[in-house]
Formats: structure tokens, C-alpha cells, sequence
């Protein structure tokens, strides 16, 4: 059961479909887990960026706190100082300017300009302005210079009260905010003056509010109690909060941050995320304000997350895409691959085909030059056994020549002087007869040097049938063989070489002569051997042929080795009688000249040979006007 | 033999003594050339406020540090006291009478070629010997406790009426005064308003004298403006000042009358370290509210 189980299973991921699709499932529910995740991520980095800066804007009003804290100590601890005492003391004993007062005065006044000088933040010097001023706020020392404008706050008129801490506050004057710390002179619980110190807003911003890790992140702000923002002259970055009323302000939850939208007059509206800590022990908040597109990004997290849906499904798809791009190009590899093999295995073949062709080629050169030699061989045998023939040809003439040559001796000898006309047709005669004997000389040295050559003319094929019959006759009558020919009545112009025509006639008479006598000896005495041979014209699919027919009732050929019969070297015959040429020869004789051979045989009663060849007629002869011979 | 040679001796010591008494000799303080000649200026000086600190520093020790430089000869400091100073200068014992002075027939050893202590120009001291030009504003100033009865007075903006409104209150007040000095009772007719004069002790302090008020000693003292100013830096709410007791008054260096050379080179060579700035640089080094209460000294 489980076996079946576990082969099924084997056999359902043996699917190529099926594992590709749980592929995809995978790779889709990692995409879907990591868009989850990336949302998660967003929203959490969200929180975490606002959380950050809320902490960043703590950190930075605790800063501020202790700042304003160590200033308020500082004003005090000169505001009870030896010095400051002493000019109050002697001014409550009476003592003028004019006699002892001015030099306390003097004192005092290097210990603000001092002071002034010496507190600083990296360079930054923290006061703009010291002054000691009466209960009545007229200054009694002023470390301003003379270009400074004059000293009037109207808020400091009000006099402290002996209990009043160190204040700090905000006094705008002619449109400027500054920053105000004061501190009473108190002599003997009465409050005598106020020492006021002017902070350096630039100095308070740049080391404690502008500064910011991320300026195009967050910004901040020192606001007033009232709402009043003691902002930079950066009003090209700052939102334009004065769209924002005090209470607005004034009422931001500061524990939190709140979007609040900025109906501008400029091109987009802009939504800022603000909120607000109070700073310790001064009238002051710390504000933050960052763009919400700051945090959030352009998207918001659901926007992102269809975002990363989409680009989810574009990756699935791609990597679907890739698989099969992948696999096409795998399978175009592996066919190109192979194709390489393919054409390395080719060419080896080839150079191995290329060697065997040499090869080949080389044994074929010796072939052709054993066959050539064979077909010397062979037509010199067939030289040889027309030899008899030429022979018998040869001697007649000269029996001819001799007898002619022997009467006019004997003429002579017995006439006497003889006729000039008898001696000159005895010449002529003997003059015949050699030419005779020159023209069978010629035609046995011409076929033994032309015959198998291709070099092929227009000829009769009854003049080659006759020429090659004289060479032949001789020895079928000395076999008292009975050759009969039958000629076509007209000429029968074929485009051959006549020579190698009459070797082929030759051999197929020679083995019709083999194929009688072997039927002969089979056969007894009553067996009448009978060859014939004979020309004529047919019309095949309208080609007009010439056709030679060797016809013999000898022994035949059987069936079975008539379809071997043309191979080379193939015989019947002992070596000695023959090299299984023949045919071969005669065969590949005819076939070059565009002819055909075909034969019929039946074994016992005899065999035909039919040559044919395609008829060369010029264009204007016609049956009518091919002329007989 | 041995008469004759006795003779011989007495006769030679008898005429060194007529010599010696005889023949005038150089008595006073050195002119220039023997200043040159000796190679050293003799700087006398007494310990007084930042003219002369006990550290031997100051504002008239390096004035006369840097005039001996000038000269080109060594300085030498000579510490006297307010009784011997004008003695020590001029090699005579001189005593004020009002506006004038008393020499006494003795013979008082030249110690100093220059006085240079915060030395008030005083008209009983023009007699004796040469000023040079102010080197420091000052004035008389009364101090009382700060817990005192005296109110300091309000300034009408005229010197002498403020002067006059402290004299006003001085009936049964005990003023403290140092005689033959700037802050001698006597120079500022402070007998006929009814306070009680107490002489300091010569052979004291001159800085005492303001603890001596503090201590209950004395109702109020004479002080000068520099050193009133820095008392009332140094006990704050324990002094006050009620006003002057007398116009502006100056200090200057002083030379002996047999010294005109010296003195002239002294004129020269502070012409000189006032113009370039490098006075002022000094007086505010050691006195730097000065200028508070004496913005145009060293204007001009």
C-alpha cells in the first residue's frame, strides 16, 4: 500500500507540469510573505522614524532645559555676586556715583562684558547683551555698544518680586523676538534691579534646534507659551505657520504627533506632521514638524503594498518568463550542442569518408588499372582468339598474292614475255590483295590500340556487324559452327566507337561459340548448333533505337546466376578460358555509348543478347532518306 | 723719632678734617650726567596702594623701571617712609608749616635720585623740590564706616560746594589724618568744622588707616581716590565714602631742585610713553577704574 502510495507520488512529481506549478506556488506564497513582511516593515519603520524624533525633540527641549537652566544659575550667581552686592549696598548707604559708586559700576560692568565673552558654544557666544538696571528698569549697565539701540523693555518695568526665580521670556520689539532671561538684585529681601541678559537666538537655534542629522527629515521650532514662533529667516523651507493660530499650537497634544494640513497659497498644500514638548522650567515648547510624505513616502503603506503586488506579479511572471526562456535555451543549447557533436562527428566521418574515398579511389585507380589490364589482358586473349581468324583473313590474301605472284612467274617462264595488260591486272591483283592485308593488318592494330577508348563517331552498325563477322568466321568454321546473319536492309548510323562495338560483338559470338560447343558435347551428335546474328531499328517511346541481336541454342544460362552474369569478374568457365570480363566489358562498352543490353536465356535451349542503341540520324534523314548500303 | 712721627700723623688728620669741612662738598640728590656716570637710578618708593606693593611692583615701579631703561642705566628701588621721603631726595629735613616749609639745620643723607610713590603735588612739597607732570589724578576723599551716623553727601556737580557740604558734617566727628602727607588734616582747613583730627602714626602703615576706621578706632579718614577706590572694592559695605575734602589734586614724580637735567629727561622720556599709549596701557594695568572717575587724564 505504501509502496503504490510513494510510487504514485514518485510518479506525480515525475511530471514536468506539476513540479513547475509547485514551484510557481512557492516562489508566489515567498512573494506574498515578503509583501506582508516589506508592510509590516513600513508601517513599523513609520512608527519607529515618528517615535525617533519624538525622542530626538525630548532629548532636544531636556537640552534646551538645562541650558536655560545653567543661564538662570549663572544671571543668579552674578546677580548675588560680591560685586553687584556691593554697588547696592553702597547705594543704599547713600554713596554717589560721582564719589565710590561709579567703580562698583566699573566692576560689574567687566564682569558682564566678561562673562559675555567667555560664554560661548563651540564660538557661539551664548548672551547678546548684559544689563543691570535699576527698580525702575533704567539701565545702570549696559554692555551694549553705543550703535546699539537703546535698552527699553517694557516688560521689565513691572518690578520683581524678591520671590521671582529667574525667568526667561520672550519680548518682541519692533517685530524681533528676543530672548529674554531675568533675575532680581535682592539686598536684604528688597529688590534693588533686575539683571537682564539678552540671549543669542542664533546660538540657542544653531546649537540646539536647527541642528538635525536628517535636515530634509525633521525640523524644529522653539515656540512661545503664547504660540509665538521664534522662527529662522529659512522661510522658504519653514511651513508657513502662521496659517497656524497660537491656540492651535498651543493645544497640540505632546505626546503625540498630529497631521495638520497648510491651506497655502503656494502650489500643493502640504501635510505636516507636528507635535510639541514643553521645555522644563521656561515658557517655551520645542516644536517638530516634518513632512508627512517624509515619513510616509509618496505611498502610503497600502498603496506600497498594491505596489508590491503588482511588482510580485511582474517578477512571478518574468520568472516565468526566464523558466521558459531558460528552457527554450536550454533545449536550443542542447541542440546546438549537439549539432556541434554532429558536425565534429560529420567531419570525422568526413576525413574518414575523405580517406576511404581516397582509399577507394586508389583501389578503384588499381582496379581500373587491374580491369584495364584485365580488359587488355582480355582483349588481347580476344586479340588472340581472333588471331586464328586474322590468320585465316591474312592468309588468303596472300595465298592470292603468292598464286598471282607464282602464274606470272609461270607466264614468264613458259609465255615468255608477258602482255603488259596481264602484268598489270596480275599486279593489280597483287596490289588488291595486299591492300586487303594492310586494311585487316590496320583493323587488328586499330583495334587492339582503339578498342575500349571512347572516342566515338557516326558509323553503320552493319559495317561494324560485317567487319567484326570476317575476324570471326574463319574460327566458326573451323568449329563447323553455322553463322547466320541477318542485316537490316538500311544503314543503321549509330554514335559509337565501332572498334569497341566489334570487341563487344566479338565476345558475345565468342561465348555464343562456348555455349554451343558445351551443348554440343552434352548434347551428341544430333544436336545442330546454330548462332545468328542481327540488326535492326525499332521505336520506343519515341526514341528511335538500333538494335543488335547475338542469338545462339546453346546450353543457356541458368536463372539463377542470370542477374550476375554482367558482374565483373563473374564466369561459368575455368580460369584458363576465361576472366568473367566479358560481359562486364560489354556491358559497360555498350551502356557508354547510351546503349542497353539485355539478354534472354533459357537453360538448355539457348540465350540472346539484344543490344541496343539510341539511332544518331541528323535532323533532316528520316527512314526514307537514310540510304541502304 | 717716634714724637716727630706722631706729629706727622696728627698734622695729616687734622687736615683731612679741614678739607673735609672746608672744601664744599656734592650734597643733595645727582643730576643727570652723575646718575649716567654712577649707572643706576635710585627709585624712592614706599609701599603704598598699587604704586608701590609690597611685592616691590606698581605702577611708579615700573615708571621708573622703564626711565632708568630710557636713561640707560640700572634701576635700584629704595624703600623710605612718608616722614623720610623728601629728606631722602633732597638730603634735608623739612617740615610743612601750612603752605610753607620748615628746614631743619640737620644734614640728612641722600638716599634717592627720584621719588616716584604716589607722591601728591602738594604747595609745601613744590618748595623742596621739582614735580614733574601729573602721572596720576587724584584727590582726598573721607571715609566713614558704613554703618555710620555721616551720610555721604550729594553731589551738586561742583567740587569745591561738594567739599564744602563734607565739612558741613564733620561737627563731633573724628577725622583721621597722616601729617606731612597728602592726607594731612591741616592741608584741607579741616580744623574749623568741629571734627576731632587724630594723627596716624607716622611709623604706620598708611594702609591701616581705613581698618582703623572699620576697627572703631576713628570715625572717618582722609584717604586719596585711588586708594579710597580700591578699599571700597576690598570691603565692600563696610566703608562708604561721604565726599571730597578737596579739589582735584594730582601726583607726580619729584626730583630734587639740583636735579633740573634729570628731571627734564624725566619730562622727555614720559612725553614719550604717553604718546605712545603705552602709560595709559600701564595706569589702567594697576588702577583700571581710574578712567571712570578721570576720563580725560592723558586726553590731551
Amino acid at each position: 500500500m505504501e509502496d503504490s502510495l510513494k510510487a504514485k507520488l514518485a510518479n506525480f512529481f515525475q511530471k514536468p507540469k506539476i513540479v513547475i506549478l509547485i514551484a510557481y506556488l512557492v516562489i508566489g506564497t515567498y512573494l506574498c510573505l515578503l509583501m506582508a513582511i516589506n508592510f509590516q516593515s513600513q508601517t513599523a519603520l513609520q512608527k519607529s522614524t515618528l517615535k525617533r524624533i519624538h525622542l530626538d525633540l525630548e532629548k532636544r527641549a531636556f537640552s534646551l532645559g538645562y541650558f536655560f537652566s545653567e543661564r538662570k544659575h549663572g544671571l543668579e550667581s552674578i546677580a548675588t555676586s560680591k560685586d553687584v552686592l556691593s554697588y547696592f549696598i553702597n547705594k543704599s548707604l547713600g554713596m554717589s556715583e560721582a564719589y565710590g559708586l561709579k567703580v562698583s559700576l566699573f566692576v560689574i560692568k567687566q564682569i558682564l562684558l566678561k562673562t559675555l565673552q567667555e560664554k560661548s558654544i563651540q564660538g557661539d557666544p551664548i548672551y547678546m547683551r548684559l544689563l543691570l538696571v535699576d527698580t525702575s528698569g533704567r539701565p545702570l549697565i549696559d554692555t551694549a555698544s553705543e550703535s546699539q539701540e537703546a535698552f527699553f523693555f517694557s516688560s521689565v518695568k513691572t518690578a520683581p518680586s524678591p520671590d521671582e526665580p529667574p525667568i526667561v521670556f520672550i519680548d518682541q520689539e519692533n517685530n524681533k523676538i528676543k530672548l529674554v532671561l531675568k533675575t532680581p538684585c535682592i539686598l536684604q529681601g528688597e529688590v534693588m534691579g533686575s539683571l537682564i541678559s539678552i540671549l543669542n537666538l542664533d546660538t540657542v537655534r544653531k546649537h540646539f534646534v536647527d541642528f538635525s542629522p536628517n535636515p530634509s527629515l525633521d525640523r524644529f521650532d522653539l515656540v512661545s507659551n503664547d504660540g509665538r514662533i521664534m522662527r529662522s529667516d529659512d522661510a522658504a523651507q519653514c511651513p508657513d505657520f502662521r496659517e497656524l493660530t497660537s491656540m492651535t499650537i498651543h493645544q497640540l497634544p505632546e505626546d503625540q504627533f498630529s497631521l495638520i494640513k497648510f491651506p497655502s497659497e503656494r502650489a500643493h498644500a502640504k501635510q505636516m506632521m507636528v507635535t510639541r514638548v514643553t521645555i522644563h522650567n521656561v515658557p517655551l515648547y520645542l516644536l517638530s514638524w516634518v513632512e508627512k510624505k517624509t515619513i510616509t513616502g509618496t505611498l502610503t503603506p497600502w498603496q506600497s503594498l498594491l505596489g508590491t503586488a503588482f511588482l510580485a506579479l511582474m517578477i512571478l511572471l518574468g520568472i516565468v518568463k526566464l523558466v521558459k526562456f531558460n528552457t527554450e535555451n536550454l533545449v536550443l543549447q542542447t541542440r546546438y550542442d549537439e549539432s556541434k557533436r554532429q558536425q565534429h562527428r560529420l567531419a570525422s566521418k568526413n576525413q574518414q569518408l575523405k580517406h576511404e574515398i581516397s582509399q577507394r579511389q586508389k583501389i578503384e585507380t588499381e582496379l581500373e588499372e587491374q580491369r584495364s589490364l584485365q580488359m587488355r589482358s582480355d582483349r588481347l586473349r580476344s586479340l588472340g582468339e581472333m588471331a586464328a581468324g586474322i590468320a585465316h583473313e591474312l592468309n588468303q590474301p596472300l595465298v592470292g598474292v603468292r598464286g598471282k605472284a607464282e602464274l606470272t612467274l609461270l607466264s614468264l617462264a613458259q609465255e615468255g614475255p608477258l602482255v603488259p595488260q596481264k602484268i598489270e591486272n596480275n599486279v593489280q591483283t597483287i596490289i588488291e590483295q595486299v591492300d586487303r592485308m594492310v586494311h585487316i593488318i590496320d583493323h587488328v592494330r586499330l583495334f587492339a590500340r582503339n578498342a575500349g577508348k571512347v572516342e566515338i563517331s557516326r558509323v553503320d552498325l552493319n559495317d561494324i556487324v560485317c567487319t567484326a563477322l570476317t575476324l570471326v568466321m574463319v574460327q566458326f568454321k573451323s568449329y563447323d559452327l553455322h553463322l547466320e546473319k541477318i542485316l537490316a536492309p538500311r544503314k543503321l548510323f549509330v554514335l559509337v566507337n565501332p572498334f569497341s562495338v566489334e570487341e563487344v560483338i566479338f565476345n558475345l559470338l565468342t561465348n555464343a561459340r562456348d555455349a554451343v560447343e558445351s551443348k554440343k558435347k552434352e548434347a551428341g551428335q544430333n544436336y545442330r548448333p546454330d548462332i545468328s546474328i542481327r540488326t535492326g531499328s525499332d521505336e520506343l517511346e519515341n526514341q528511335k533505337n538500333i538494335w543488335i541481336e547475338i542469338k545462339d541454342n546453346g546450353s543457356g544460362i541458368p536463372e539463377s546466376i542470370i542477374p550476375s552474369i554482367f558482374d565483373p569478374f563473374f564466369t561459368t568457365k575455368d580460369p584458363d578460358k576465361g576472366t568473367g570480363l566479358g560481359l562486364s566489358i560489354c556491358k559497360s562498352i555498350v551502356e557508354e555509348f547510351g546503349g542497353t543490353i539485355d539478354l534472354e536465356s533459357r537453360e538448355g535451349e539457348g540465350t540472346a543478347f539484344i543490344i541496343h542503341f539510341p539511332e544518331c540520324r541528323t535532323p533532316t534523314e528520316t527512314d526514307e532518306t537514310i540510304p541502304f548500303p | 723719632m717716634h714724637s716727630l712721627h706722631l706729629k706727622k700723623i696728627t698734622l695729616l688728620m687734622l687736615a683731612m678734617i679741614v678739607i673735609t669741612f672746608t672744601i664744599p662738598g656734592k650734597s643733595g640728590a645727582r643730576e643727570l650726567d652723575e646718575v649716567l656716570k654712577a649707572g643706576k637710578l635710585r627709585h624712592l618708593g614706599i609701599v603704598y596702594a598699587n604704586f608701590i606693593t609690597k611685592e616691590k611692583s606698581g605702577l611708579d615701579v615700573e615708571l621708573m623701571q622703564l626711565f632708568a631703561e630710557h636713561l640707560g642705566v640700572k634701576y635700584e628701588f629704595v624703600e623710605t617712609d612718608w616722614q623720610n621721603v623728601v629728606a631722602d631726595l633732597t638730603g634735608k629735613i623739612v617740615r610743612p608749616q601750612g603752605e610753607d616749609i620748615e628746614i631743619s639745620g640737620e644734614s640728612h643723607p641722600v638716599r634717592g635720585d627720584v621719588i616716584a610713590t604716589g607722591f601728591t603735588i602738594l604747595p609745601w612739597r613744590e618748595k623742596i623740590v621739582t614735580f614733574s607732570e601729573t602721572t596720576f589724578p587724584t584727590g582726598i576723599w573721607l571715609l566713614a564706616r558704613a554703618d555710620s551716623a555721616l551720610q555721604p553727601i550729594a553731589p551738586t556737580g561742583e567740587i569745591q560746594k561738594d567739599v564744602d557740604l563734607v565739612k558741613q558734617g564733620l561737627t563731633g566727628v573724628s577725622v583721621l589724618g597722616l601729617k606731612d602727607s597728602c592726607l594731612d588734616p591741616n592741608l584741607y582747613a579741616l580744623n574749623g568744622t568741629g571734627a576731632t583730627i587724630e594723627t596716624f602714626p607716622a611709623n604706620r602703615d598708611l594702609n591701616e588707616m581705613i581698618p582703623a576706621v572699620m576697627a572703631r578706632i576713628t570715625d572717618t579718614t582722609l584717604m586719596d581716590v585711588p586708594v579710597a577706590l580700591i578699599a571700597l572694592e576690598k570691603w565692600p559695605g563696610e566703608i562708604k565714602v561721604i565726599g571730597p575734602v578737596s579739589p582735584d589734586q594730582g601726583m607726580a614724580c619729584a626730583f630734587a631742585k639740583t636735579s633740573p637735567q634729570l628731571s627734564q629727561a624725566f619730562a622727555t622720556f614720559f612725553k614719550e610713553l604717553k604718546n605712545s599709549g603705552r602709560y595709559k596701557q600701564l595706569v589702567e594695568k594697576y588702577y583700571p577704574s581710574l578712567f571712570i572717575y578721570y576720563p580725560q587724564f592723558l586726553m590731551d
